[in-house]
């Protein structure tokens, strides 16, 4: 209740409503145009938010100011606010061109801009904002976009996965290609597990997301998605994580799902082609694609069945037999992200043994990420062989997780022979130099 | 000048904390190997509006290449989200608010002030306000304090091509307090007293960097016709020419407005572009020819009533339209008041102003362009000569190299302001207001005193030490060797070993040489000697390690002045010093090789 007489928060009004959550509303609506006086001083202010014992305030400078709520007395409304005036656009087509595109937005840094309700930065459900990046190339495409879920990555899940890959199988149905946008952090889990989901496609699917979200005007965010496009114009069977190349802008790479990792918590070019698996890249707008890239299958098969009894579990000096017994103990498989060559300690493989006895599944993965695991140079190495392990040779460890659940669900009997099995360019081939570790 | 004139003033002061928001050194070499190229776009603020002077900037679709020198990191390249803020920066900040007696409010809290011309790589500013209200005397009265903020500074400007613009991180995020006045200032003279005093307020906390453009001013000033923000008055001296420089700008649009409201205004709507490309085949005309090969094309427009106040003795509005198309990157435009001209000739000139329908008080412009920048323009030009004829000036100029003010952009408004999400608000603690409080108890001239006083130094010393932002480096010093040699060393020595070197020495690495001899107790010849060595190219860490810095001792002295002369002494003993520094690379004290030649002058007598 507000009048345009003034009006004193009484500190009794202020206990009086402790212990009830206050909305800024109970202030003013965001937006609204008041004369407060403060310390002495009025003041000409437009209001933003209550925040716990706070009131937020917009200058006509821009600034803003937090006074405490018992030190501003409203003097005047000046004028009521208009409201929000953005709305919410939850599915945009853009472009009539023949190259059809679908574009699913999960949430993550891509479609997040800052509430200014909170100050925090949230996925939000309008992405009108990122079409504008692509008008060179709007005729060539028929681009619709979709917003499926508004999630930040680390709170994806293996049923996320399962509901997205279903309405990317259905995309794939109607459309050319698939851009999904995907928050950065699990981005490469999500994008191994669909690699494996999808053990046939008609077109390109491509991850990509976004490390300075788009509310800034340095936002990654526009580039990606243009880079996206451009890919999805190409003959791609594969699932894919396109992102910045450098911290440039201009350059975007194209990476294997199942071989890319997030390698920087903020760098724009975080993901990385771990020994392989570059499939392309554009400089300057201009896409070169690599040989080794997988062409698109006549049709989409996609199979929605994973096992969600599969771990990974980091080795390390203090590991003992009952942790990685109770780390285990629900679990069908276990992907053991071991030391060098893959290499456990001596203490821990009566237990691999006894659990391998018991029809579980010990693979073995390297913390040093790149190179392959080799278990029968050192001693060690042998012993756990012996015990029971399976070495997966330079497959990552997430990569190796995504393919344990698609392995367990699929071909539970034959577990060791599709885990060595190269299903995606998981495992690389050749052993080669590539540049910077 | 008119009765209407308001003038308020912006003053930058760098700090030498080291950098707001990472934890880089303020001075950095470049390196010049390392650079990143970037687009920036607008983004909304809080409302959801664009601001206005970043659209604008959109319009012109730039690219920016950024050098990285070595003190930037992750948080320049906008890599890396801010670090806390400097703590040594936000208590200065709250010092000289203090002593503009200002109130300090309670919570700070950091926004973003969105900056698309490429000169952040974020594409804003963080800027938290951190006092309002404020005042100082002077000799013209009392000047309001409008507010006291702290900002980083902008990457530094290396080139401008128009499309691509070349900046260095160097400069990118050095602590900058911006001291705004109220529109209280009456005149030039007063101009430069205000922004003087503010300075030295500034300069008094030891915390201003010793640097040629330390210290900047923009300029605000209204005739009546809205505000203008003058940026880029980099000296002192300048914020008098860019007052009158503008006053007389404004004062020639009163009249060009008069004259073409006489002749029955300026229709908007008659203002387009006719492609007469075709027409100029062949043309004689250096800058159509040049513009027609590189692709371009050439545009035709009436200019209605506008003959004559192009360009006349005193009327320049011509001028101001191609102060705008400069800003997208447009180069290539003439108009009738200065044809024939440029190639063109008195029957091309006819030929054109038929085909632009011209009658007697009409004039006409060429754009010479590509598409793109022709359908801007051909929206922009006439907006701002309507707005010009209104005489709506408000908008942000900066004063040029030629001695007067340009257009920049429009000025931004409220919306260009959004809370920078990345760092939490910051409540101040009593203990720190207060502490800022005390310091702001006493005047500048007060403080100078106090220092002079404190560390035992002659008040002109003190004096010369503050203005000279060499407060801070004397404090360092002081903390390595005694106070009064300090002063001597930083106003007498120090500046000639840089002007025979050639070279300026930043204030970390005289500090640092100073901790050296202090850590191998030596004392001031080898100061000076350290320092000489290091102007010429030595390393710190060589300096920590060389023999060539310790004086030379008595037993060495002797044996140079026999070699020299036997056990005769001959010669003065200015001569004898000379002649000792020729034969040694090593410092000594002259007066230790003076008591040499009198004790010998004393045996050789008896």
């Amino acid at each position: 209740m507000l009048s345009a007489t003034a009006m004193h928060y009484a500190p009794e009004r202020v206990l009086a409503d402790q212990g009830v959550r206050m909305t800024g509303k109970e202030f003013a609506e965001f937006g609204t145009r008041l004369k407060i006086e403060h310390e002495g001083q009025v003041l000409e202010v437009t209001f933003i938010k209550r925040d716990g014992d706070e009131l937020v305030f917009k200058l006509p400078s821009g600034y803003n100011v937090r006074f405490s709520f018992k030190a501003v007395k409203l003097v005047e409304i000046l004028e009521e606010s208009h409201g929000n005036s953005k709305h919410a656009m939850e599915v945009a087509t853009i472009g009539s061109g023949s190259r059809k595109i679908s574009l699913l937005s999960t949430g993550g840094t891509i479609s997040s801009k800052v509430d200014y309700a909170t100050g925090a930065v949230k996925p939000t459900e309008d992405i009108s904002f990122i079409l504008d990046s692509i008008r060179d190339i709007k005729e060539k495409i028929t681009l619709k976009a979709n917003i499926i879920d508004s999630i930040l990555s680390e709170n994806m899940k293996p049923d996320n996965w399962i509901r997205i890959g279903r309405l990317v199988s259905k995309a794939l149905d109607e459309e050319d290609a698939v851009i999904l946008l995907h928050g950065t952090d699990t981005m490469s889990y999500t994008a191994s597990a669909l690699a494996f989901m999808f053990e046939k496609q008609r077109g390109p699917i491509i991850l990509t997301g976004s490390q300075r979200s788009s509310d800034r005007p340095s936002s990654d965010a526009f580039e990606n998605i243009e880079a996206s496009v451009r890919f999805s114009m190409e003959q791609i069977g594969e699932v894919g994580i396109c992102m910045h190349a450098s911290i440039s802008d201009g350059r975007s790479t194209l990476i294997r799902g199942v071989r890319a990792r997030k390698m920087h918590t903020t760098r724009r070019d975080a993901f990385r082609a771990i020994e392989s698996g570059e499939l392309g890249s554009i400089i300057d707008r201009k896409v070169l694609l690599s040989r080794e890239i997988k062409e698109p299958d006549e049709e989409t098969i996609f199979s929605d069945k994973l096992d969600l009894a599969a771990g990974i579990y980091y080795f390390n000096p203090l590991s003992n037999e009952d942790d990685l017994e109770s780390f285990s103990k629900k679990k069908k498989a276990v992907v053991i992200m071991a030391t060098g060559l893959g290499h456990v300690a001596d203490r821990l493989l009566p237990k691999i043994r006894e659990l391998t006895d018991e029809g579980k599944h010990f693979v073995i993965t390297s913390q040093c990420l790149y190179g392959r695991v080799d278990l029968e140079v050192y001693a060690s190495g042998r012993k756990l062989l012996a015990a029971g392990a399976v070495p997966l040779e330079n497959m990552l460890p997430e990569t190796a997780l995504a393919k344990s659940m698609y392995v367990l669900a699929h071909h539970s009997d034959e577990f060791e022979k599709w885990m060595t099995k190269n299903l995606r360019g998981e495992i690389s081939e050749r052993s080669l130099l590539g540049g910077e570790l | 000048m008119g009765n209407h004139l308001k003038i308020g003033l912006e003053v930058h002061v760098q700090l030498n904390t080291g950098k707001l928001f990472c934890r880089c050194p303020v001075e950095g070499k470049e390196v010049g190997s390392f650079e990143l190229h970037r687009k920036l776009r607008p983004a909304s603020g809080e409302s959801g509006a664009v601001d206005r002077a970043a659209r604008y900037e959109e319009e012109r679709d730039r690219s920016f290449t950024y050098e990285c020198p070595d003190n930037t990191c992750l948080v320049d390249y906008d890599e890396e989200p801010p670090r806390s803020i400097n703590e040594d920066a936000l208590n200065t900040a709250l010092k000289v608010a203090a002593s503009l007696g200002c109130t300090v409010l309670p919570v700070i809290e950091c926004m973003r002030k969105i900056v698309i011309d490429g000169s952040n790589t974020s594409g804003f500013q963080r800027t938290s306000l951190i006092a309002v209200n404020g005042n100082i005397e002077t000799s013209k009265g009392r000047v309001g304090i409008t507010s006291v903020c702290l900002e980083e500074d902008s990457a530094r400007k290396l080139s401008d091509s128009g499309d691509s613009v070349r900046y260095s991180l160097g400069r990118l995020g050095i602590p900058l307090i911006e001291i705004t006045t109220d529109p209280d200032v009456v005149d030039e003279d007063h101009a430069i007293e205000v922004a003087r005093k503010i300075g030295l307020t500034a300069m008094t906390t030891g915390m201003a960097r010793r640097d040629a453009d330390s210290i900047r001013q923009d300029v605000n000033m209204s005739m009546g016709h809205g505000r203008v923000e003058i940026k880029g008055i980099s000296r002192i001296s300048q914020i008098k020419e860019a007052i009158e420089s503008e006053t007389e700008r404004q004062l020639m649009l009163e009249k060009v407005s008069s004259v073409i409201n006489e002749r029955g205004g300026f229709p908007i709507e008659k203002f387009h572009f006719t492609d007469v490309s075709a027409d100029f085949e062949g043309s004689g005309s250096s800058i159509i020819s040049r513009g027609l090969k590189e692709g371009k094309h050439v545009y035709l427009s009436k200019l209605t009533n506008m003959s004559g106040v192009l360009k006349s003795s005193e009327l320049r509005l011509g001028r101001e339209i191609a102060d705008l198309t400069k800003v997208f990157a447009v180069q290539g435009i003439l108009h009738s008041d200065e044809l024939p001209g440029y190639g063109l000739t008195k029957n091309d000139v006819m030929i054109l102003s038929k085909k632009a329908d011209c009658r007697p008080l009409d004039a006409f412009m060429l754009v010479i362009a590509n598409d793109s920048k022709a359908s801007i323009l051909e929206s922009e030009i006439p907006a701002r000569i309507r707005h010009l004829l209104d005489l709506k000036l408000d908008e942000t100029r900066y004063f040029s190299d030629q001695g007067r003010t340009a257009f920049l952009r429009p000025l931004p408004g409220s919306e260009r302001m959004y809370p920078e999400t990345d760092l939490e608000p910051i409540r101040l603690s009593k203990e720190l207001i207060e502490s800022a409080m005390d310091f702001g108890k006493l005047s500048a001239e007060e403080r100078i005193k106090k220092l002079s006083i404190d560390y035992n130094i002659s008040l002109q010393d003190a004096s010369t030490l503050v203005n000279e932002a060499k407060l801070g480096l004397f404090l360092s010093l002081s903390a390595q060797l005694t106070p009064r040699y300090s002063a001597r060393l930083i106003l007498q020595r120090l500046p000639e070993i840089e002007k025979k070197s050639g070279i300026s020495l930043d204030d970390q690495t005289i500090i640092g040489v100073a901790k050296i001899i202090k850590g191998r107790s030596l004392g001031e010849i080898s100061m000076e000697a350290a320092l000489e060595l290091i102007s010429k190219g030595t390393s710190l860490e060589d300096i920590r390690i060389t023999d060539a810095i310790e004086p030379l001792s008595d037993v060495r002295l002797s044996e140079i002045l026999n070699e020299l002369s036997g056990n005769d002494v001959v010669g003065s003993p200015g001569e004898l010093i000379a002649a000792v520094k020729q034969r040694t690379s090593r410092p000594f004290d002259p007066r230790d090789l003076i008591r040499l030649i009198e004790s010998r002058k004393r045996i050789t007598q008896k």
